[in-house]
């Protein structure tokens, strides 16, 4: 069986390729189609889902949620008097929801896990590592706007071929994608995001906004501890929140008082963030240089587009472009998942109906950063600076191979520093918000006879090819002697350590 | 008053009309679009003893003044092995115990546009031509050779040379102006947050002894101090003067910016404006009066907006969690309060899609925090316009 998991901050899903050709979502042992992103430990043993967040109200000492935000940070969950990485805790997730499959089906094959497009790239490498230590077959991650995208072209629900955008609004983060439907192709122009806005961020605002109105309301101080309790508890808070996407005042009661919330209240207060969405749309469709006009829907996915300032505001920024949402916005992602696992996954154990299926669907993604080297340059008074030369820009599409020449910058010079950077932002002067990704290797240039030396300005061509598989191979090439320095980026590599991508090197002559 | 005691060097046995056997021609040549000097030797130099190796290296001083002051060079490969003194080599092949060149033969070039010199101007140099013993080049510092029994012959000839660029001393008597007007500046910037911190003034300090450490070494011999201390004694004996008058509300703004403007180059403006930043970050107060003097300084030292963004953005990642930004988010960003409602929103929208770019790639910690500050800053900021 061939799955694939939306792992979500808030819930998460998964989906399975029927025997039809279908995606479908499956339930867990409660028919719950959503399974709440929390794990437990209790009775000597692991909860993942409602039991564990009963667990999480009752006493957040033993359990943890809403870790996915934390991907790939040095942030720390204590269960139990015992600490636990994000990605400890998302494998116990991904474990839960290899479970439900195995229970539906007893063998699961490929398997594909979303991540949020605007995702770091240590947040990447930590989602892959935790489904490594889940034990799922898995071999691709996708973003999770794409899924949602590649879904609407399987199902046939957009109005056609165009331009459309993939507005992401969950419970951790906030992703926009630019893609363009030709057919059954799927090609995304662009993504954005802002990693850390989501429902979880609203939840926050309105227990702020319950907890003042109760203070007010009692003249009295709660304490942290019993923030935890019901009606302030996050839980509770996110039904609340849902009640105000019904209607337009909630009543709460809270330990024995009467508070009345207001959605008007609750959107003054969450203004802010909605305002951070709406810009990021509007840079997104100003860095693929197209208008709203242009775009000939509007994808939706996630739980927070149900929120109705967030409906109003997507209305403000893409004016009168219709919104699609045939699917269930909580589930459309693990839907698209899935047929991204069967693309990838061995056709000829498809029957007829998947094949039928999956021959038309097609998917280009883009590289989400810049990738370059660093260089030295002059500036206009010819003072030397370190530059980031940018050679695989941001939204190319993938794979691709871009190549710049460099020089060598002194007679003599012998050696050439082979560093790789990337940023999300074109950054060219070095700066602290460019990062190296690897600066250890070298390339040397042969020795030559005693007495000579290689002139200044020998030539250097950079090669930098991005691959289907993540892959990116760098290629230093002296052009003169023929010798090169070579180094692969492994942006898929399970690593021990998880800070640092699989990097591997070598040089011509070791080739040899 | 500084003390002008600028130290000059001996040179060995030699003297101009006396070269021995072998005469010393330098003539103008070109090569491309450089023009230099070329050195060449005629006649002959006897030898007691054989040696196995040797070879000619040429030394420049400036001996405008009567004293002799090393030529620097700013090329790697003109230079001494142990300093930045200007220094040029040749290999003689099968010695004997007679060198005879029977036509004049070029042992050096003298590229002009390498060449630092004390001052700037038309300058009488000296060429300093030495035939050693194989392996005493790694004992040449500033001209001198050490130990002496290995220079085989000295021969020195004259000549006048146009130094295009500023003078290594009259660059470190500006340094020393640029530095003396840095620590008022950033006394001020502490200054401006009400009362100057300890914090601030350690930051201050301990740029000063980090200025003081730079400076012990070769070309600092002749910036007019005649020690470390007395030179750290000087800088001390100023921040305390300065600090007093920013005390007493004597030390004059205006007075500064214009010492500025006279001895700041574009590479030490960077220098003082990311010094200004440490000390206005030093106190973990943000405020919209620091930044306006920031940029006022930033203006008098020609700095470029788009480098003084890059500087503001690297120091505010640096900030501790518990910063305080009492100021607006348009304070922070350098939104003038004329500007019309679309151009703020324009500068608003393209701060926040800078920063939230940024976001995933600084360290997390302090950096990531700070730009989640900022973007939550600019979100609110945009409410009121939109």
């Amino acid at each position: 069986m061939i799955t694939g998991i939306d792992l979500g901050t808030t819930y998460s899903a998964i989906a399975q390729f029927d025997t039809h050709g279908r995606p479908v979502i499956m339930t867990d042992s409660q028919e719950e189609n959503l399974v709440p992103s929390c794990v437990a430990y209790f009775d000597d043993q692991w909860w993942v889902g409602r039991e564990a967040i009963r667990q999480w109200i009752a006493g957040p000492t033993n359990a943890a949620a809403r870790f996915k935000r934390f991907m790939g940070t040095s942030e720390r969950f204590n269960i139990g008097g015992d600490t636990f990485t994000p990605t400890q805790l998302s494998a116990h997730v991904l474990r839960h929801m290899h479970q439900i499959a195995l229970n539906h089906q007893g063998e699961v094959g490929t398997t594909v896990v979303t991540i949020p497009a605007n995702f770091s790239v240590e947040a990447r490498q930590e989602t892959i590592n935790a489904a490594k230590h889940a034990g799922l077959k898995m071999d691709y991650i996708i973003n999770e706007p794409t899924a949602a995208a590649l879904y609407y072209a399987f199902s046939g629900d957009l109005v056609g071929d165009g331009k459309y955008a993939v507005y992401d609004f969950g419970g951790g983060t906030f992703d926009i994608s630019l893609i363009e439907l030709n057919s059954s192709q799927v090609d995304v122009i662009t993504s954005n995001g802002v990693s850390r806005l989501g429902g979880m961020d609203f939840d926050k605002i309105l227990q702020k906004i319950v907890r003042q109105k109760y203070e007010e309301a009692t003249q009295s101080t709660l304490d942290e501890h019993e923030l935890e309790e019901t009606p302030f508890d996050l839980v509770s808070i996110e039904e609340l929140k849902r009640s105000l996407s019904r209607r337009e005042t909630v009543t709460q009661f809270a330990k024995g008082t009467v508070l009345e919330i207001t959605r008007q209240e609750f959107e003054e207060a969450i203004s802010g963030l909605v305002m951070q969405a709406e810009v990021c749309c509007g840079a997104t469709l100003k860095e693929a240089k197209i208008s709203s006009s242009e775009l000939s829907g509007v994808i939706l996915a996630g739980g927070s587009t149900r929120v109705p300032c967030i409906r109003k505001s997507i209305q403000d920024v893409f004016k009168d472009v219709p919104l699609i949402e045939s699917a269930n916005v909580d589930e459309v992602v693990a839907l698209g998942a899935v047929l991204y696992a069967a693309i990838r996954a061995d056709s000829n154990e498809f029957n007829a109906a998947q094949s039928a299926t999956i021959a038309p669907l097609q998917l280009t993604e883009v590289t989400n950063m810049n990738f370059g080297t660093i260089v030295l340059d002059y500036d206009e008074i010819d003072l030397p600076f370190l530059n980031n030369s940018i050679i695989i820009r941001k939204g190319t599409p993938i794979p691709c191979s871009q190549q710049q020449t460099y020089y060598t910058r002194y007679d003599g010079q012998d050696e050439v520093d082979c560093s790789i950077t990337e940023c999300a932002r074109e950054e060219t002067e070095m700066n602290e918000f460019i990062k190296i990704i690897s600066d250890e290797s070298k390339l040397k240039l042969p020795k030559l006879p005693k007495g000579e030396f290689w002139p200044a300005h020998e030539e250097i061509i950079v090669t930098f090819s991005y691959d289907e598989n993540q892959i990116m191979h760098c290629s230093f090439l002296h052009e003169n002697s023929g010798h090169s320095q070579e180094v692969d980026l492994d942006f898929n590599q399970v690593t021990d350590d998880t800070k640092d991508y699989k990097i591997s090197g070598s040089t011509s002559q070791e080739m040899e | 008053m500084l003390r002008r005691n600028i130290k000059g060097i001996e040179i060995e046995s030699a003297s101009p009309s006396d070269n021995g056997g072998m005469s010393i021609r330098i003539s103008d040549v070109s090569y491309g679009d450089i023009d230099g000097k070329k050195v060449e030797l005629r006649g002959c130099i006897e030898l007691t003893n054989k040696p196995s190796d040797c070879g000619f290296i040429i030394s420049l001083f400036d001996c405008t003044g009567g004293r002799l002051l090393p030529i620097q060079s700013t090329s790697p490969r003109f230079q001494e092995k142990g300093s930045t003194s200007f220094s040029v080599s040749a290999e003689v092949e099968e010695i004997d115990t007679e060198i005879e060149f029977f036509d004049w033969t070029l042992v050096g070039y003298i590229n002009a546009w390498i060449l630092n010199g004390p001052f700037e101007d038309t300058r009488n140099l000296m060429a300093v031509v030495r035939l050693v013993d194989h392996g005493v080049s790694g004992s040449l510092r500033n001209g001198r050779v050490v130990p002496t029994d290995k220079i085989l012959w000295t021969g020195i000839k004259k000549f006048k040379l146009d130094l295009y660029d500023e003078g290594y001393i009259e660059s470190l008597i500006r340094l020393r102006r640029f530095h003396f007007t840095s620590i008022g500046l950033a006394l001020l910037i502490a200054k401006s947050v009400g009362e100057i911190t300890h914090k601030a003034t350690a930051v201050i300090e301990a740029k000063i002894l980090d200025w003081l450490h730079y400076a012990d070494s070769d070309r600092q011999i002749y910036d007019g101090y005649s020690s470390y201390e007395e030179r750290s004694q000087s800088y001390i004996a100023h921040f305390n003067q300065a600090l007093q008058k920013v005390k007493d509300r004597t030390l004059s703004q205006s007075r500064l910016f214009t010492e500025l403007m006279q001895c700041c180059t574009s590479s030490s403006a960077i220098e003082l404006i990311k010094f200004c930043f440490d000390v206005m970050i030093a106190d973990g107060i943000i405020m919209g009066q620091t930044l306006e003097l920031i940029d006022k300084i930033a203006k008098a030292a020609k700095i470029d907006l788009n480098k003084l963004a890059n500087i503001r953005d690297e120091k505010i990642v640096r900030l501790d969690k518990v910063s305080k930004f009492d100021l607006t988010a348009e304070q922070f960003l350098g939104i003038n309060s004329h500007w019309k409602r679309n151009k703020k929103i324009d500068h608003l929208e393209a701060e926040f899609h800078k920063w939230n770019s940024r976001l995933n790639v600084v360290p997390e910690g302090n950096a990531r925090e700070n730009i989640q500050r900022l973007l939550h800053m600019i979100g609110d900021a945009l409410k009121q316009y939109r």
